[in-house]
């Protein structure tokens, strides 16, 4: 009798150890696609003529949110957008309450306050690649002193000495090695040139999946109707610019306080995958469908594949 | 079997378990939560302040009690949309701060060099927004301005409507935070809708030890809350040292009331402000003439000495046991921390 009495406590206990909480948590992974056209720019060459460029650099930071649904343009907004919440106050679209999201590139610290806000991460091979990309797009990068910058290891000297780091990792401005051929080039950037427009993979971390309480007869994270992957690239403005970028904010909350530069390094605004309506501006480029994620072992590729006008 | 039934009913007993000791009880003529009116028996007219008078003659003073319910307790009050900004300014007894316990203090620390009576402080946190939005109720519970959305899958989301959260940067980790024990919290609803009603949520978090009673002053105003500050600074000409978080606590005065009559009083009852209140919370927020916070504490003991008088941290009933100031003694030595 006492026998049975302790495994019954016994097995009572162990069973608590199984409780299932429910939660479908993953790191989601996929690949963002973004056409050529959107990549490309006219520049005025060296003999003044106008030629028509192709460069990942042209691709600003891509924001990709988890959203309920995706309404089709001319629903909310003259482009797709995700469905928003209640307008509770006049003037104030109602929030999007995504459930996660990421970027794939993102505003670092670039060294120069003239290129405040106007550097992503992800898009360069190395220090020469941004002075070069400057140069050639008709802003060239202009240091504390109001000097042209012609030399990458400059910049990458001021970064060092404003930042106090002394690795270009810790700059966080430049590629690595990410596809460890033993080689840094553009194939290591976020962004890659597939022949058929630029691809880039992403992952969402620790991601709690939603579906549709409603639907019944489904296996949550396998067959319900799962939440809407949409997001959006914000193109570069005309001084190479971007909108969502907060120059108020960046450089790791810490501004940078040297004797001749003072200044902050600009960070994305806080809300862009709540109201991206807010920074969405004509020239940026739109996921059109969104993808549904019903399956968390999916890794879909995401189209952003139309302009806003 | 009998040992099972034993345990069984033991288990039952366990139900009947009792945590009334915990809390206060009811204290007559003092609400735990309460429910603020204008002097006519409606809304709270937002007031025209043009000068620092103003600020007294138009503040409400009240007392609520400790909780009687495991929730937090507290007062609320409406008012209708001016089309402009509001202020909500709120100053709950008395002033607090933490004992510097250098040896070799800094000019800036010394005012802060003698202890504290952390007997007397309570804690009022302010919360306003559109009271349709409201989730307590007036008189009964505290609530907040937390609503739940359903979007398209079928899944709550919750949204904070709030509109009115008062912050203060807390410097070293660059967080923000609420005003805590003792400090004055204000803050502006930008841009109220003509006619349309707001709720403020005053909560008590913690409420003085001496006497379970926690006195405020909240003033519901007109404009901005920064205007009322530079008032302040303009009449009390505080030490050009003082921050903001000090100088704050001299916008309302007098909010620490003797245990006599719970209010709501409209405009300052300066027959209920403790004795020595007013020249304390001036010794606190710097103001021009006044005694640095130190010296006034040393003063305090010495008057409470020559008099023979004991200062009754715990259980405060008349002036003469009634001390701003900590006991000295209580001060740590090395290796006391």
């Amino acid at each position: 009798m006492h026998r049975i009495t302790l495994l019954l406590a016994l097995s009572s206990l162990s069973a608590g150890c199984t409780y299932d909480e429910g939660l479908i948590i993953r790191n989601l992974t996929g690949t963002v696609r973004v056409s050529a056209e959107a990549a490309t720019r006219t520049v005025v060459s060296a003999d003044g003529t106008e030629v028509p460029l192709t460069d990942a650099k042209f691709i600003g930071p891509v924001y990709l949110g988890l959203y309920p649904s995706v309404i089709p343009a001319g629903g909310v907004e003259r482009y797709s957008h995700p469905e928003r919440g209640p307008q509770y106050k006049e003037g104030i679209a109602g929030d999007t309450y995504p459930y996660g999201g990421t970027s794939i590139g993102d505003f670092r610290f670039s060294c120069f306050e003239e290129l405040k806000c106007d550097v992503v991460s992800g898009r360069f091979v190395d220090f020469d690649d941004i002075v070069d990309w400057f140069t050639l797009v008709g802003v060239p990068v202009i240091d504390e002193a109001g000097a042209v910058v012609t030399n990458g290891d400059y910049m990458r000297q001021t970064c060092y000495d404003l930042l106090d780091v002394n690795t270009d990792r810790e700059v966080r401005l430049t590629a690595e090695d990410r596809n460890t051929d033993g080689k840094i080039d553009k194939q290591d950037l976020d962004f890659v040139d597939d022949g058929n427009g630029f691809v880039a993979e992403f992952t969402i971390y620790q991601q709690e999946f939603a579906w549709d309480q409603e639907q019944e007869d489904c296996e949550p994270g396998i067959d319900c109707k799962g939440f809407a992957l949409w997001g959006f690239m914000d193109a570069p403005g005309p001084s190479l610019n971007f909108t969502t970028c907060d120059p108020s904010d960046g450089a790791n909350s810490v501004p940078i306080n040297d004797y001749d530069a003072e200044f902050r390094g600009g960070a994305p605004y806080k809300d862009i995958l709540n109201s991206p309506s807010k920074y969405i501006t004509a020239g940026d480029w739109v996921s059109n469908d969104g993808y549904q994620w019903d399956n968390i072992y999916d890794q879909p590729e995401l189209l952003i594949d139309t302009e806003v006008q | 079997m009998h040992r099972f039934s034993v345990i069984a009913l033991a288990c039952l007993t366990a139900c009947d378990y009792s945590s009334d000791f915990l809390f206060t009880g009811q204290i007559e003529g003092v609400e735990d939560v309460l429910t603020i009116e204008g002097p006519d028996g409606q809304y709270v007219e937002p007031a025209v302040i043009q000068s620092y008078g103003d600020i007294a003659a138009n503040t409400i003073f009240a007392e609520v009690s400790q909780s009687l319910t495991a929730e937090l307790g507290g007062a609320t009050l409406e008012f209708i949309g001016t089309g402009g900004p509001v202020c909500i300014w709120a100053d709950p007894e008395v002033a607090y701060w933490s004992q510097a316990i250098e040896a070799d203090p800094s000019t800036f620390a010394r005012q802060f060099a003698y202890p504290d009576n952390g007997f007397d402080d309570g804690d009022i946190d302010i919360a306003g927004g559109l009271s349709v939005f409201y989730t307590g109720s007036p008189g009964e519970r505290m609530g907040d301005f937390v609503v739940f959305y359903e979007d398209s899958l079928g899944n709550e989301v919750p949204i904070s409507l709030v509109e009115c959260l008062p912050k203060q940067r807390e410097s070293l980790s660059g967080t923000y935070v609420t005003a805590g024990r003792g400090a004055a919290e204000n803050c502006t609803i930008a841009g109220t809708e003509v006619g349309v009603a707001y709720t403020v949520a005053l909560t008590a978090w913690s409420v003085p030890l001496d006497d379970d009673r926690l006195s405020f002053g909240v003033l519901v105003a007109r404009g901005e809350c920064s205007d009322l500050l530079l008032l302040t600074k303009a009449e009390l000409e505080p030490n050009r040292t003082a921050p903001d978080a000090q100088v704050q606590e001299c916008v309302i005065m007098g909010e620490s009331l003797e245990a006599k009559d719970a209010g709501p009083h409209y405009g300052r009852p300066d027959d209920l402000v403790w004795g020595g209140s007013l020249e304390f919370e001036e010794a606190f927020c710097r103001a021009d003439g006044a005694e640095r916070l130190d010296k006034f504490c040393e003063a305090e003991a010495d008057l409470k000495f020559e008099n023979g008088e004991i200062c009754d941290w715990r259980a405060v009933t008349d002036d003469a046991g009634r001390c701003y100031c900590g006991d000295i003694n209580d001060t740590p030595d090395g290796g006391g921390l």
